[in-house]
């Protein structure tokens, strides 16, 4: 198959293209120089379009056990949103924790071609992947989360070589076709199970006698020394916390140059300072991210409304549960691997710590300097669910929307923060960067992302508008590997997504010592629990893609 | 003008939802698009007028002939008056705003589900869950008056938050369930577990109930200042609870659910 | 799992039957005949050592082709006013196109065991719980109790795998576990601890215990209560058993939702789940919901993904409809609503209610019916026949299933899938 995309204004940052006009070719699922003088099978006219590679989200709990539980928490929320059979499409329900099926619908519909669930615990990683299965047109991928699994935190408590906590990274990377790790409040959803409600930075795990900084320069490097392309996806201690923007500043200091990639910062930069005393750390904590380029992040913006957290930090969440709205709320410990809390929430744009926290995203997104290193999310469904981007988008390129938007909240909040002061407005070719190329340049995803020769044909065309809402709600067209799957916002054509994953080498003689582990301590063997191929490929949808590691280029 | 009447024309097979037989919806429909509303019946979609034969023009006032298949009669409805001749099914009245709504026969499950305003008369039983909330939802009826004079089931006013439940019968288990507010009154018998996880509200009962839970304390005797202006209040229903005898009762107070810390009250009449 | 070839023996085989998921059982496979050599309990060994009986389909128990079976279940269901598809005593994929079939014709998803696991379902939604799994029971719990019900009748092997297990990671010995039966007593001594210590037992009568539920609950909360006794238990004893949670550096509260078999059972789940949540204030505690058995966590998993709703959803409307009273199997059938029933069952060989309307039955190979179905197309079973996925109780482990033998039975999902296409 031959297609021609004809006259469209690019916008291409992994490869420098900021709308200019251009002819894109796909053969049979991948972006190619020419046609070689073949004629096209079809032709796209695009001349007036926004073209931009296929939008990826790297932090979207679209897959797993918590997922369900808000699922099973929630029927009220998906009794307000059914999704009707129509057309191709099977019949789901939405919002906060839509059904699988929609979940990859609605992305589509909005132009993304990717999504990466950044929670996903080894013991349930089989059941993220059944879920991922069944989210359509959609790429997915995994970070596993290690840092509170008792088998880590023995190997650092017992004062282990690196090199065996790297095996033990790898091997656990491999075994459930990860994209790499994932780390929630370190040591702290194992230290709850000891009845330890909070653990700050420099703090001792009751049992191990290990602290978080401990263990995230472990597995920080760890996760470097094995050439993994993405760096340690962290949520860091107190989450949520008045004041944990010095935790977060520690962090960042603390993990001395390895690179680090923080997650939902937004909820980790909270100073005490006011009356009330909750203030904004977006200015020190952009600051420190500016100056240490070994640092990433992802914002985790709230937007007002009803939604649900869910997270891996029982801890923390068992902590805040106190808030949930509607009263209900789920925690869990979780086969000596990990947690899990799931609160529901609504975010109330009258209230003070809400609207703060809004002006705290916001305020982060226009001090990070470098759209390369910050990362458009709202930490699916933590502070919106991801049915919001196309409104974030708008916030971030429109200062006259923001503003107006600012007038309407809390008025207290909005006097404290400094938004209304920032002028920054994202330009297109910006949120090319933090949506499609720099996402794919975090994850090591080296053919989506971009729209040059040999990438992989996901595409999505936008009609330009003044509102950038509505421009980036209904894409005109979306391809995905090739296929038309989106046209006016309307999904035409069902196709499969792959499985992103990398596999760090190791030495086999971390498995022997993980055998035993198991037979004594786990409720099922070793080889039931990893993973194998053709548990995601036997039926036909979905394959696996395996990324390069770099392994001894970096240590 | 005669009521605007919907008679089935067979026997259902499947449950049919007839919340579009509302004053709310039928009023300014012309005859034949009254006739081509379409309900859903099992998984098809069928016309109005294939199911019922329909007569009489008068929009506010609406009678459906009843079958325990009816489902979602009244819902959501703000005015006028809805009769079933008959017997209704699940979740009769609910979300309705305002209104009346009156079941010649009995009711299925949930009537009165999370109603907002108006009042439900039911002429014969009531099912489980009266005044409930659905699942997942923590506030079942809102506001609004629902009469039984029949039997009520079990979990009648599961997660209610206010308005009142006239039973002149008896009523089932776990009367009051989880409620936070709103008055439950039954003139009958009372089966077990009544007021369980109740965390505000009243229970008034003036037939015996079967065993009250151990986590109700009882507060003795009273002659409650309240409860004289609470019965005035359901003078104009025409229920056995307008009885002005009934207002000098004295009162028996057992305070709880205290396995949720509830400070709701059982007030058996002495 | 590994294969010696030459004896065609299994080790470390997961079963699907036992709602624990055991993965160390031996099994021997010799033509079609399957035998449990090692681990087995009287739930996974007439699970797995079901025979082979019938291997084609049939028409009003006339023998068919199954493209023949699957177009008259196809011409059923595309008349069918409201078909309901329940059973699935089966793993994730039959599940999977089980519900990718009910959403095309319109269908209700309920399965055999979901009137119990509503008790559960209700609860997790209306408030919520702390919940924890077998693996951290096997490595923490100090305190086992276990609110009426008899978990060793449903789950012979529990105690044996998680609470006598020999070590665990965090130097306490299982041996010196307390196990306490609120409620009801055990039927037999798998609660004994290794160095001869039987259970705590506190008996109640069934209609008790909800009553026992709230007390234990209003206790833990410290509320003070004037009744002496509570479900016919003195007070003093359940502030006992209260008090001794508290002291647990990490208790463990367990029942098996089918056996608390009355009306309305959630409200007293609620009550014991919210006395766990309590007792959080101060020390650790946390419930484990037991059950699993017959696919029934399984089918309330994968549902819950696609269609946002656990179990008993209609799509009659042609979007998800949740409603776990209305969207009984058994009501359905009663009140002549379902004008079609497809009972799918790869697992388990019991035959599916009676029914005066057409019946389609994608079941395990030897079920055996007082009336023969429209249709009855015999299927392999996950973990026996074909690879698969089972739940187990506590949600979070989804077990793989192996192919141990090739008998030429399909899989419920192509079966299904098949249906699918030919409407």
């Amino acid at each position: 198959m031959l297609i021609k995309l004809t006259g469209g204004t690019v916008y291409d940052p992994a490869n420098g293209v900021n709308g200019q006009v251009r002819n894109l070719f796909i053969r049979d699922g991948r972006i190619v120089h020419s046609l070689s003088g073949a004629t096209p099978d079809q032709e796209y006219d695009l001349r007036g379009k926004v073209v931009m590679a296929g939008a990826i989200d790297m932090h979207t709990h679209i897959g797993g056990g918590k997922v369900t539980i808000a699922r099973n928490l929630l029927p009220e929320d998906h009794r307000a949103d059914p999704e009707p059979r129509r057309g191709l499409m099977r019949a789901g329900c939405g919002h906060a924790a839509p059904s699988t099926l929609t979940t990859g619908y609605r992305y589509a519909e909005m132009g993304y071609t990717a999504g990466f669930e950044p929670a996903m615990l080894p013991t349930n990683a089989r059941q993220a992947h059944m879920e991922m299965a069944d989210v359509p047109l959609m790429d997915v991928g995994g970070y596993v989360m290690l840092g509170s699994d008792d088998f880590f935190l023995r190997l650092l408590s017992s004062g282990s070589d690196q090199q065996l906590i790297n095996d033990y990274v790898a091997w656990t990377i491999r075994s459930t076709k990860a994209m790499g790790i994932k780390v929630v409040n370190p040591g702290g959803i194992s230290a709850f199970k000891f009845n330890q409600r909070m653990l700050d930075l420099d703090e001792k795990h009751a049992y191990y006698g290990v602290t978080p900084r401990q263990i995230l320069k472990s597995l920080a490097r760890a996760v470097h020394e094995l050439g993994v392309p993405h760096p340690l996806h962290v949520h860091g201690c107190n989450l949520g916390v008045p004041g944990n923007v010095e935790t977060t500043l520690n962090t960042i200091s603390g993990i001395e140059g390895l690179p680090m990639h923080l997650t939902h910062i937004q909820f980790h930069s909270y100073g005490v300072e006011g009356d009330r005393k909750f203030s904004s750390g977006a200015a020190r904590i952009a600051e420190a991210i500016n100056a240490n380029k070994n640092i990433t992040i992802d914002v985790g913006q709230i937007l007002f409304g009803q939604t649900v957290t869910a997270s891996g930090d029982s801890m923390l969440q068992h902590a805040h549960a106190g808030h949930a709205h509607p009263d209900k709320w789920v925690c869990m410990d979780i086969e000596c691997d990990a947690g899990c809390g799931v609160v529901p929430f609504k975010y109330r744009d009258k209230n003070f710590v809400n609207a703060l926290q809004w002006c705290i995203g916001l305020e982060t997104f226009l001090l990070v300097e470098d759209p390369w290193r910050v990362f458009l999310t709202t930490d699916h469904p933590n502070g919106a669910p991801f049915t919001s981007y196309p409104h974030l988008i708008r916030l971030l390129m429109d200062k006259s929307f923001r503003n107006d938007m600012l007038s309407t909240i809390n008025p207290e909040a909005a006097a404290l923060s400094t938004l209304g002061s920032l002028d920054r407005e994202y330009s297109l070719y910006e949120i090319a960067i933090m949506t499609r190329a720099g996402a794919a340049r975090l994850l090591g995803l080296t053919d989506r992302g971009h729209l040059g020769a040999g990438a992989a044909a996901d595409i999505t065309v936008y009609t330009d508008q003044a509102d950038k809402e509505k421009m980036f709600t209904r894409p005109a067209y979306v391809f995905k590997d090739g296929e038309l799957v989106v046209r006016n916002g309307e999904v035409v054509k069902i196709v499969w997504g792959n499985l992103h994953t990398v596999r760090p080498e190791f030495d086999g003689g971390i498995e022997a010592r993980l055998r035993d582990y198991f037979d004594r301590y786990h409720t099922m063997k070793l080889d039931n629990f990893i993973i194998n191929d053709w548990e995601i490929e036997d039926d036909g949808r979905s394959k696996i893609l395996v990324h390069p590691c770099h392994q001894g280029a970096r240590s | 003008m005669t009521a605007l009447t919907f008679t089935l024309k067979s026997p259902l097979k499947q449950r049919l939802d007839v919340s579009p037989l509302v004053p709310d919806v039928l009023l300014g429909l012309t005859g034949k698009e009254i006739a081509s509303l379409p309900l859903q019946y099992g998984n098809r979609q069928v016309a109005a007028a294939e199911l019922f034969d329909i007569d009489g023009s008068d929009a506010e006032s609406v009678r459906i002939s009843g079958s325990p298949k009816l489902d979602f009669a009244g819902r959501a409805m703000t005015r006028g008056v809805l009769t079933i001749d008959g017997d209704g099914g699940a979740y009769l009245g609910m979300h309705m705003k305002g209104g009346r709504l009156c079941v010649s026969g009995s009711a299925g499950l949930y009537a009165a589900c999370e109603l907002k305003g108006g009042i439900v008369e039911i002429s014969g039983n009531a099912g489980d869950l009266l005044g409930g909330a659905l699942p997942g939802n923590k506030k079942g009826m809102s506001e609004g008056i629902v009469i039984v004079r029949g039997d009520a089931g079990d979990r009648v006013g599961d997660h209610m938050r206010r308005g009142s439940i006239l039973i002149e019968g008896n009523a089932g288990a776990y009367l009051g369930a989880r409620m936070t507010a709103g008055t439950i009154a039954v003139r009958g018998s009372v089966g077990p577990g009544a007021g369980y996880a109740m965390k505000r509200g009243t229970l008034l009962l003036y037939g015996s109930p079967a065993a009250i839970g151990a986590t109700f304390n009882d507060c003795g005797l009273h002659t409650l200042g309240f409860l004289p202006l609470l019965l005035k209040g359901y003078e104009r229903l025409d229920t056995c609870f307008s009885d002005p005898q009934a207002r000098r009762a004295r009162v028996r107070r057992l305070a709880g659910d205290l396995s949720v810390q509830g400070k709701g009250e059982i007030l058996l009449v002495a | 799992m590994t294969d010696n070839i030459s004896a065609k023996v299994w080790d470390n085989v997961p079963s699907p039957f036992c709602g624990i998921a055991s993965d160390d059982l031996k099994i021997e496979v010799s033509g079609s005949g399957v035998r449990v050599l090692a681990n087995g309990d009287a739930v996974t060994i007439p699970g797995f050592e079901q025979p082979v009986t019938d291997t084609a389909p049939r028409i009003a128990g006339k023998q068919v082709s199954l493209d023949e079976a699957v177009q008259r279940a196809a011409a059923i269901l595309k008349e069918a006013r409201l078909p309901v598809f329940s059973g699935f005593g089966t793993d994730v994929n039959d599940t999977r196109a089980a519900l990718a079939l009910i959403d095309k014709v319109g269908g209700v998803f309920d399965q055999a065991r979901a009137g119990s696991g509503v008790r559960n379902l209700l609860v997790l939604a209306d408030s919520g719980w702390i919940a924890t799994t077998l693996g951290e029971l096997k490595n923490r719990v100090e305190v086992l109790l276990v609110f009426g019900s008899d978990i060793e009748a449903a789950f012979p092997r529990f105690f044996e795998r998680f609470v006598w297990n020999k070590e665990t990671l965090f130097g306490q010995d299982p041996a010196k576990r307390e196990v306490i039966y609120l409620g009801r007593a055990p039927s037999g001594d798998a609660a004994v601890s290794p160095d001869g210590r039987r259970p705590q037992v506190i008996e109640c009568a069934p209609q008790h215990l909800p009553e026992l539920a709230a007390a234990l609950s209003a206790l833990a909360r410290g509320a003070s209560l004037q009744a002496e006794t509570a479900g016919g238990v003195p007070v003093a004893v359940l502030e006992g058993v209260v008090d001794r949670l508290k002291r647990s550096g990490y208790s463990v509260v367990t029942w098996v939702a089918g056996q608390l078999d009355f009306p309305h059972a959630d409200l007293t789940v609620q009550q014991v789940c919210q006395a766990v949540t309590v007792l959080n204030k101060e020390t650790r505690a946390a419930v484990l919901p037991l059950g699993g058995q017959d696919g029934d966590r399984t089918a309330s998993q994968v549902c819950a993904w696609l269609t946002g709703y656990p179990t008993r959803v209609s799509f009659a409307r042609g979007f998800p409809e949740y409603d776990p009273y209305l969207n009984d199997t058994a009501r359905l059938l009663k009140e002549g609503e379902a004008d079609a029933l497809v009972w799918v069952s790869s697992f388990s060989a019991a035959a599916p209610p009676a029914a005066e309307i057409p019946a389609v039955v994608i079941g395990r190979s030897g079920m055996r019916f007082d009336k023969e179905p429209e249709v009855f197309i015999p299927v392999g079973v996950p973990g026996i026949d074909h690879a698969g996925h089972t739940y187990r109780c506590d949600t979070v482990v989804a077990m793989p299933l192996y192919p141990l033998r090739d008998c030429g039975l399909t899989s419920a999902a192509s079966v299904l899938a098949a249906i699918e296409r030919s409407l």
